[in-house]
């Protein structure tokens, strides 16, 4: 038959004060302390320790406590901004005004640059582009015509004609 | 708002309330925490005055850190987090001033030992201890100790609510709850030699 030894049965003393032991244990812990002087003395004082902590007297703030706490309340720098904000719907709605503001003017001012403002943004209509009938582009195809016959034929290894060079050719004109 | 429709509120109606800007919300849950957490953090730290300081200090917390309360735990125990925090800070501050007879080794360090109930003099008789006396032992104790004892034997808190408070599963609390107060007996016994 199981038995419970003086620390079991004290490691037991919540739950079994409590009702609350599973099985058995509840059975053994009555049976120990029935045979068990000391444990049912420590068992006693416990009970007494416990009624004397609940039974504490109950000490009460000052009677200006209140007071003291309003006071501090009040002083700066107590509230933050943010609960100052929240708090007051009117200053919310504000917020939300501005952020709202704010949010919309970014977007007109990214949506509106490339009207108001050309140049801000690399348009392939002002990159120079090769004319054929213009004289550089011209002059170009005549430097590098090497055959003998009527066609056309650009010399250059991958037939790039390097708007750089044609630059040059109208300042060195 | 009339006292009739106030004691009716539970407390976070009250918080909700104040969050929403309504201050006697907040006057009225400090009515109802400041003599209990006055006695939870007296009984922590040991002395009055200063623990009227702390109790000002965690409804101070309160009312700045409103919003940040949400209904996933109770009110109690929000309270009861802060203030213990707290009380424990300023405990932690006085033991880097001062040395204390008792070890510092934490709950987790300790083995249980078992009361020697056989070398317990049969002739020693068991007398009620003062209030005084019972708070020295509190005071002995170590933290982990000293906390679940002032939570549940003193502000007769739930094992729930102390497990929430403490961050620590409830079987854990109620075995602490168990080794503290055969602790506390032992404190007391040794108050009386």
């Amino acid at each position: 038959m199981r038995m419970l030894d003086c620390g079991a049965v004290q490691e037991r003393y919540t739950d079994f004060i409590e009702n609350t032991l599973q099985g058995d244990e509840q059975k053994l812990v009555e049976e120990h302390l029935a045979k068990c002087p000391p444990c049912q003395s420590l068992f006693k004082k416990l009970d007494t320790i416990l009624q004397q902590l609940h039974s504490l007297p109950q000490a009460k703030t000052s009677s200006d406590f209140n007071q003291k706490l309003l006071t501090r309340i009040q002083e700066p720098g107590t509230d933050t901004l943010w609960t100052k904000v929240y708090h007051s719907p009117v200053a919310r709605l504000g917020t939300y005004a501005a952020a709202a503001g704010l949010v919309v003017a970014l977007l007109f001012t990214r949506w509106m640059e490339p009207v108001t403002n050309p140049d801000a943004l690399p348009n392939i209509a002002n990159t120079p582009q090769p004319d054929a009938t213009s004289p550089v582009l011209a002059e170009e195809i005549d430097s590098s015509f090497s055959g003998t016959n009527d066609s056309l034929e650009l010399t250059s290894p991958n037939n790039y004609i390097d708007p750089q060079k044609l630059q040059l050719v109208n300042e060195n004109r | 708002m009339t006292e009739d429709q106030s004691t009716r509120l539970t407390d976070e109606q009250l918080i909700a309330q104040f969050q929403g800007g309504h201050e006697p919300a907040f006057i009225e849950l400090v009515d109802r925490y400041k003599d209990r957490l006055l006695n939870f953090v007296y009984r922590f730290i040991n002395e009055m005055e200063e623990a009227e300081d702390i109790v000002q200090e965690t409804f101070l917390k309160v009312y700045k850190n409103r919003h940040a309360y949400r209904e996933i735990a109770k009110f109690s125990t929000w309270i009861y987090t802060i203030a213990g925090n707290l009380a424990r800070s300023e405990l932690r501050k006085r033991k880097r001033r001062q040395t204390y007879a008792m070890s510092d080794l934490g709950y987790e360090d300790r083995e249980f030992n078992p009361v020697d109930t056989g070398a317990q003099p049969e002739d020693v008789v068991f007398n009620e201890f003062t209030g005084e006396e019972i708070q020295k032992a509190i005071s002995n104790l170590t933290e982990p100790f000293k906390t679940i004892i002032i939570l549940r034997d003193i502000q007769e808190l739930s094992y729930e609510d102390i497990s929430t408070i403490l961050d620590i599963p409830m079987g854990t609390v109620k075995s602490r709850v168990n080794r503290a107060r055969l602790k506390l007996q032992e404190m007391l016994k040794h108050l009386k030699e």
